[in-house]
Order: C-alpha cells, then sequence, then structure tokens
C-alpha cells in the first residue's frame, strides 16, 4: 500500500495544534507508520520554495493550524490549497480564528500604537542595514479563520483539539475511511449533552465571574451564574473545563447548523435571567443584570469573533 | 558569480516561537559581512488583552504559546494575585507548583530526545533525513523509545490532573485554584513520578555516555568560538537554590559577580527594550549596561536566560540528586559561570532531573491534599508576576481598573530575552563556518544547531515524526537573483 503523504502547517497560531498531536501517545507511531510527513514546518526542515515544486493536489492531507494574520498566513493558506487533496481547519484558529481574532476588535495601526509606542524605528516591510535589505510580511488589517480566504474540507475544533477527537480523526486516516467533506469532528450535540453537573433550572438573579465565587463542583455553573458557554458550544472534549469546576469559553466554537456562537450564547443567557414573574420592574432589574456583564465580546466571542457578524465587520 | 555582496536566505527557519528567518550576507571575499535573525510575525496580544476580565488572562495569554502554556498560565495567575493583593492558601500554592514541575520535566524530555538530541545521540555522519527521534529510536532501541513517550506524557498527566487540561490549562484563579487532586490522582502522580527519577538519571547517563565522548558535541562544546560571556538572568529561592515557580531572580555578570537581585515588580526596572525594522521582535538588554549591539561581554547589556543561565545564578538545584549531578557539572567546566552555549543542553538536563525530584517532594506534602483552595482577593490594581519558563524567566505586568479590567498588559517572554543571544550565536556559527562563499549541508545543519542550543519555543514539541524535509538554501546576489541553490534531499 502506498503511504499516504501528510502535511502539517502552522499560521498565525501558539504552537499548541502542534503539540496536540503528540497527546495520542504512542498512536503517534501508527500514524508515522501509515504516513510520510511531507511537511511540518515546526517539525522538520522545509523551505517554502520546496513547497512550491510539490505538484498541485499531491498532498493527501493538510492539517491547517493557526488563522490568517499575515500576508505569509495567506499565501500559504492558498498555496497549501493548491497542493493538498484535502486541507483541513486544525483547531479553534483556522476553524472560527481563535482567541488572536479578539485583536479585530483594534485596528493594525492601534495594535502597531500599542506595541510600538515610544519605539523608534518601528517593524516596516521592507528596511535597508549598511546595504543588506530586508524584509517582513505584512501585517493584515484584520484576521481571518482559514475558510474566508479558501474552500476547507474539514473542520477539528477546539484550542487544542481534544485528545479523543485526535485519535478518532488519525484512525479515520489510517483506515482511509474519511466521513463526507464539511464534517466537522466533534459531537453534534452541545457540550452541556456530556457535562455531569446537575441542572437546577434555577433562573439567574446574579452574574458571577469565576474569581468572585468557589462554585459548587455538582452544580450546573450558569445555575451558579457563572457564564458558561456550554449550551452554545459544540461538544466532543468530555466538558474538560466544567469538570475542572470551570466554565467553558466556547473554544469549539458553535453547535451544528449555528454560525454566531456569542449571539446564540447572548440569547440563551437573557433567557436564563429572571428575578420575579413580570412587570416592568422585574424587566429593568433582569437588563440591569446583564448590564452588569463588561466584557461582551471576551466572554461571548473568546474564540470565535474572527468568524461571526461581528468580526466581519469589525474595521472593515 | 557576483563579486558583490551575496546574499543567502533560510526561510523559513524551523523550531521556533513563532516563524523564523535567517538572512546571511557575505562580503566579495565570501566571508560573513552581516546576519539577521527576524520574527516575522506578530499577533498582538498586548492590544487585545486590554478590556478583558483580569481573571481570563491566564486562559487568554497562555494561547501566545502552546508549547509552554502552563508558564503564561501561572505568570498570568502570579501577576494578578499581586494585582488583588493576595497570596493563594498553600494548598493552591503546592498544586500550582507540581503542575509546574511536571511541566518542566516534560518539556525539557521533548528538547532532548525529540529536537536536540538527533543532532548529537546519532552518528556525526548520519544523513539529514534520519537524524530525527525514529532514528534516534532505532539507534538506542524501540524499548527506550516507547520510555520516551511514556516518560513525556506522564508529565502531561500530571499538568491534567492539577490543570484540567494538558493544553492549555484552566484551574489558576487569582488568589487560588478551581480544583485540587483526589486521592487517587495523588497515588497514580507519586508512581509515575519515582518512574521520572529514574529516568531522568538514565537520561543524564546517555548525556554523559555519548555527548562528552570525543566527537561533534565534544567538540562545539569546547570551542571557544561558541563561547559567549553574557549576563544571566533567573530565578533562585532565599537559598539561592534554583525555583522555576517563585523567587527573586538574580543578574549575574560574565565574570559571575551578582549585580542585581530584584523582585518581581523591581524587575522590569531592569530590562529596557528596544526595536528594529526588520523583525517583529522586541529586543530586551539590561538598561544599566547599556545596549552595544549584537555582542557579548561585560560591557554589552546582552543577557541569556534559561537553563544555562539558571545554573549560572543558583548556588544549587535544591534537590539531592540534581544536586550532585550539578556538582559534577560545575567540576567539569571549572566552576560557573559556563559560558559555553552548547552546554545548555545539560544544564537542561539536570534542571528535568530537579523538576521530577521537587514534584515527588509536592506530591507527599500533606499541605497538597488539605485545606482551602482560595484566598479571598483585595482591590484590583497593578502587579507583575515572574516566572521561569523551560526557556528562561517570563513576565507578566498588568493594569487592572476598579473593575478588575485589564487596562495595560506588558509581557515579557523567554524566548524574546534570547534573541539577542540566538542572533549572536547565528553570527558566530556563521563567521566560523562559512568561508570564500561556500556553503554546505554541513554548515547548513551547524547554522540550525547554534540556536537549537536555546530551545526557542515551538520546537519543543514538535520534532516527534519522521520525514526530515528538505532544506533549501538559496544564494542571491545582492538584487536578490539566486545564484546557487543548496538543497538537503528528502528522504
Amino acid at each position: 500500500m502506498t503511504k499516504l503523504k501528510l502535511g502539517i502547517y502552522w499560521a498565525a497560531s501558539c504552537g499548541g495544534c502542534d503539540v496536540s498531536l503528540l497527546e495520542v501517545d504512542e498512536q503517534i507511531l501508527d500514524l508515522a507508520a501509515a504516513a510520510d510527513i511531507v511537511l511540518w514546518p515546526c517539525a522538520a526542515d522545509v523551505k517554502y520554495d520546496d513547497l512550491r515544486k510539490y505538484p498541485d493536489g499531491w498532498i493527501d492531507l493538510v492539517l491547517f493550524n493557526g488563522a490568517i494574520r499575515t500576508q505569509e498566513n495567506l499565501e500559504l493558506a492558498q498555496l497549501l490549497r493548491k497542493k493538498a487533496r484535502i486541507l483541513v481547519a486544525y483547531g479553534s484558529c483556522a476553524h472560527t480564528g481563535g482567541v488572536i481574532g479578539l485583536a479585530n476588535l483594534s485596528s493594525r495601526e492601534e495594535i502597531f500604537t500599542t506595541l510600538f509606542k515610544d519605539h523608534d524605528p518601528i517593524p516596516t516591510e521592507a528596511s535597508q542595514v549598511d546595504g543588506c535589505n530586508l524584509e517582513l510580511p505584512q501585517f493584515l488589517n484584520r484576521l481571518q479563520p482559514l475558510d474566508a480566504v479558501v474552500s476547507v474540507d474539514y473542520y477539528i475544533p477546539g484550542c487544542p483539539p481534544p485528545r479523543e477527537i485526535i485519535s478518532a480523526v488519525f484512525e479515520a486516516v489510517i483506515s482511509g475511511k474519511l466521513p463526507e467533506k464539511g464534517t466537522v469532528f466533534a459531537s453534534e450535540k452541545n457540550l452541556c449533552d456530556e457535562c455531569p453537573r446537575e441542572r437546577t433550572e434555577q433562573p439567574i438573579a446574579k452574574i458571577y465571574r469565576p474569581h468572585e465565587i468557589e462554585a459548587d463542583p455538582e452544580i450546573c455553573l450558569l445555575d451558579q451564574g457563572l457564564i458558561c458557554l456550554g449550551p452554545a458550544t459544540r461538544g466532543g472534549c468530555g466538558a474538560v473545563c466544567p469538570n475542572a469546576n470551570m466554565p467553558c469559553t466556547g473554544c469549539a466554537g458553535p453547535t451544528a447548523g449555528v454560525t454566531d456562537q456569542g449571539a446564540a450564547m447572548l440569547n440563551t443567557i437573557a433567557s436564563l435571567i429572571g428575578v420575579g414573574e413580570e412587570g416592568d420592574a422585574v424587566l429593568q432589574d433582569e437588563d440591569a443584570i446583564l448590564q452588569e456583564i463588561e466584557d461582551v465580546i471576551g466572554t461571548f466571542y473568546r474564540f470565535s469573533l474572527a468568524s461571526s457578524g461581528l468580526g466581519s465587520v469589525c474595521r472593515e | 558569480m557576483s563579486k558583490k555582496t551575496t546574499r543567502i536566505t533560510i526561510d523559513p527557519i524551523t523550531r521556533l516561537e513563532g516563524h523564523g528567518k535567517i538572512e546571511l550576507f557575505l562580503d566579495e571575499r565570501g566571508e560573513l559581512k552581516d546576519a539577521f535573525f527576524q520574527i516575522p510575525e506578530l499577533r498582538g496580544f498586548e492590544r487585545f488583552c486590554q478590556g478583558r476580565y483580569g481573571e481570563d488572562m491566564p486562559q487568554i495569554t497562555q494561547r501566545i504559546c502552546g508549547v509552554c502554556p502552563e508558564a503564561h498560565h501561572l505568570a498570568s495567575v502570579k501577576a494578578l494575585d499581586a494585582c488583588y493583593g493576595v497570596e493563594p492558601p498553600p494548598r493552591a500554592r503546592k498544586l500550582r507548583e507540581l503542575l509546574y514541575n511536571g511541566y518542566i520535566f516534560s518539556d525539557h524530555l521533548l528538547h532532548f530526545y525529540y529536537l536536540g538530541g538527533p543532532d548529537f545521540l546519532l552518528d556525526v555522519d548520519t544523513p539529514p533525513q534520519e537524524r530525527n527521534i525514529l532514528g534516534v529510536i532505532n539507534k538506542v532501541g524501540e524499548a527506550l523509545g516507547k520510555e520516551v513517550i511514556k516518560h513525556r506524557s506522564y508529565g502531561q498527566r500530571i499538568i491534567e490532573a492539577v490543570g484540567g487540561r494538558s493544553i492549555h490549562p484552566v484551574t489558576a484563579l487569582p488568589g487560588g485554584q478551581s480544583k485540587a487532586i483526589t486521592p487517587e490522582e495523588q497515588k497514580d502522580i507519586e508512581a509515575m513520578l519515582q518512574s521520572c527519577i529514574a529516568f531522568a538519571q538514565q537520561t543524564l547517563e546517555i548525556f554523559k555516555e555519548i555527548y562528552l565522548a570525543k566527537g561533534l558535541y565534544r567538540n562545539l562544546l569546547d570551542d571557544k568560538d561558541h563561547s559567549l560571556p553574557t549576563y544571566y538572568m533567573g530565578m533562585v529561592d532565599a537559598e539561592g537554590s534554583i525555583n522555576f515557580y517563585d523567587g527573586r531572580v538574580r543578574v549575574v555578570s560574565p565574570d559571575g559577580d551578582e549585580v542585581e537581585l530584584a523582585k518581581a515588580d523591581e524587575l522590569l526596572e531592569l530590562i529596557e527594550e528596544r526595536t528594529e525594522p526588520w523583525t517583529y521582535v522586541k529586543i530586551p538588554f539590561l538598561r544599566k549596561v547599556g545596549w552595544q549591539g549584537y555582542t557579548a561581554g561585560i560591557e554589552s547589556g546582552v543577557y541569556r536566560v534559561g537553563p544555562l543561565a539558571r545554573l549560572n545564578v543558583c548556588r544549587g538545584m535544591g534537590t539531592p540528586l540534581a544536586d550532585a549531578e550539578y556538582e559534577a557539572y560545575k567540576d567539569f567546566f571549572g566552576g560557573v559561570p559556563v559560558h559555553a552555549t552548547f552546554a545548555y543542553h545539560w544544564a537542561r538536563l539536570i534542571e528535568m532531573l530537579t523538576a521530577a525530584e521537587k514534584a515527588a517532594e509536592i506530591i507527599q506534602d500533606p499541605e497538597l491534599m488539605d485545606g482551602p483552595l482560595r484566598s479571598e482577593l483585595g482591590k484590583p490594581g497593578e502587579g507583575v508576576g515572574v516566572i521561569e519558563a523551560a526557556r528562561g524567566t517570563l513576565i507578566h505586568h498588568y493594569k487592572l481598573d476598579a473593575k478588575g479590567i485589564v487596562a495595560g498588559a506588558n509581557l515579557i517572554v523567554a524566548t524574546t530575552h534570547n534573541i539577542a543571544g540566538i542572533s549572536v550565536s547565528i553570527k558566530e556559527m556563521a563567521r566560523s563556518v562559512i568561508h570564500k562563499g561556500k556553503v554546505d549541508q554541513g554548515i547548513l545543519n551547524r547554522i540550525e544547531m547554534s540556536f537549537r542550543n536555546y530551545d526557542p519555543c515551538l520546537a519543543c514539541a514538535t520534532h516527534a515524526l519522521p520525514g526530515q524535509m528538505p532544506l533549501v538554501v538559496n544564494v542571491r546576489d545582492s538584487s536578490g537573483e539566486v545564484i546557487e541553490q543548496i538543497v538537503r534531499e528528502e528522504p
């Protein structure tokens, strides 16, 4: 049997996705037996010029992690789309923009001002030192997830993707039994479906931040007034954060069929808040509870701003 | 071939925190004129951290680096502890230290076997396509190979038990931790750690047998071209022993004299950052000494962090087995400070052993299993958190407003401190190996080794699979035209 050609690439990312591939422990040896790694810049030494020489469609499968932040990220995404038979958006940044999509709240100029104020010179795309010409890729005005710039065949969500899902993907790759295109490798249900906490169906009378209370480890975090994104987030991780007594922050992205995770969660929260039966005073009180949420974007769009309705209008 | 300036580009440089590239410029005689180590990547954390809830920072900032998220997670929460004027209760502190030593063990192990190791564990003439972890397993045997995977996994399981997840943990909150470990987990981890200590000792024996014997590593270790007398920075406890989690930051001069002993909130005063038009990374240097360019010596504010630096600033490791190894290390070099850049590899293994020993002490500590997990917080304000990441001193500095929202964030990460040192090492290596414009396979690998000493971030995680890629170096004339191409073949 011909061995598969597997490529792994990272654009604007933290490297956690690359590490996550090692979390399957000895199964990595099975993958190595079934597939030749023909691209993994952070593990093996490749020059972009070599990649350009591969025939189009030559790489069977590319796991692409990281978002599109610089011109270089964009060009590599386009190049890999051409070289890959199957292109997979791997991890939150490629899937929905990830945490670093929060940078879309600011323009490039604002980001540069924050980072390099009081500094001279500032990094520029072309510079010269003693007759030596040096270049940097352009920092784009806006961060985008992978499918905003090229077509994507599969999605593997999570920051990083959980071990069980990676293991399932490896099995599918090794056996050659890949599901239908467009599949998101995760649960079709939301996170609450796999969370062992007990729902008390108590309306929320006050919203707490995680450092303000010690959460009861048995009761639904939302019931305790903590904003847990479980209802609006795709399952598949086994509810690891709620099991660590911390709220879900939504890294696996929206549930099946939903595009705006933050809006879905805001709807859910609004429906869960309740201080009384009815009347204007009650509505005002409920409104006041919602107004207490200071960081709406960081809370509800932590991983998905760049792929949400908000993300696509920011700074355009 | 053009007689003018020749330009050699290596893009991308692999195994860095961020995408990296090296530009080498040769003069008309084909000797090195200048070298540039560029980081062509930027994400803007310091900007988008503004406006976020302070307590979310341990989870947001760890996305800077998925190779050492534990370091960011805990540096961040230590900064928040300072912002809220609170000490976590002993149980929470022990949990954090347990997680942290598990991380140091796992991270250092990965570098030795997956990344740096293949250069030296294998014979000097091993073809590049076999110079990887599979080559190592072939050489040392599958049994030891599986032990490597198993013990890396043990480190990760410790992180997961305390942090809730093995990559990007979630349990640190200002004033404490969100959860404890169970007695079953304690028992499992205790057994794992005994195995980790033995494995760290075995690894040091392998190092001494293979590395210190005559050969490539020994030559590079002894070569004066790769000795950089810089300042060193690292954290020590009250006894002067290495402490990864907490203590004071000690800075020693190239002569080994203590020049600073700083608390977290004094540390930023010691450092000044400069910019270059050709890289997105800011380059720190010691403010009092000043910037004299990319050069070592007592007059230059270039300083280094990480394992080599920590062993140069400490008085001991604080655990018995690692202390004995530290004595042997000092005897070999005739004392500290050690300036040989290739000694980073050895120092890293001694740290791997002490991390396993420290974790094994903590796991038996009664305070770990009993008592409150959280302390009451004061009012939010400003704070600095410092920790020793695997690659060096990591600083998080936040200003919180009255509602506990981030008004300002400044982060200086481990690899950043080393940028100037790495730049000098690359330049020195290139200067010593490139002559008359000749560049070949051996030269390429030497240049790679010069920064691999520092274990630049991302690298530690990733040398796991075979499939060494073809590396192509284009030699261009000054107009950018490719005049020569050196190819390292694909397997």
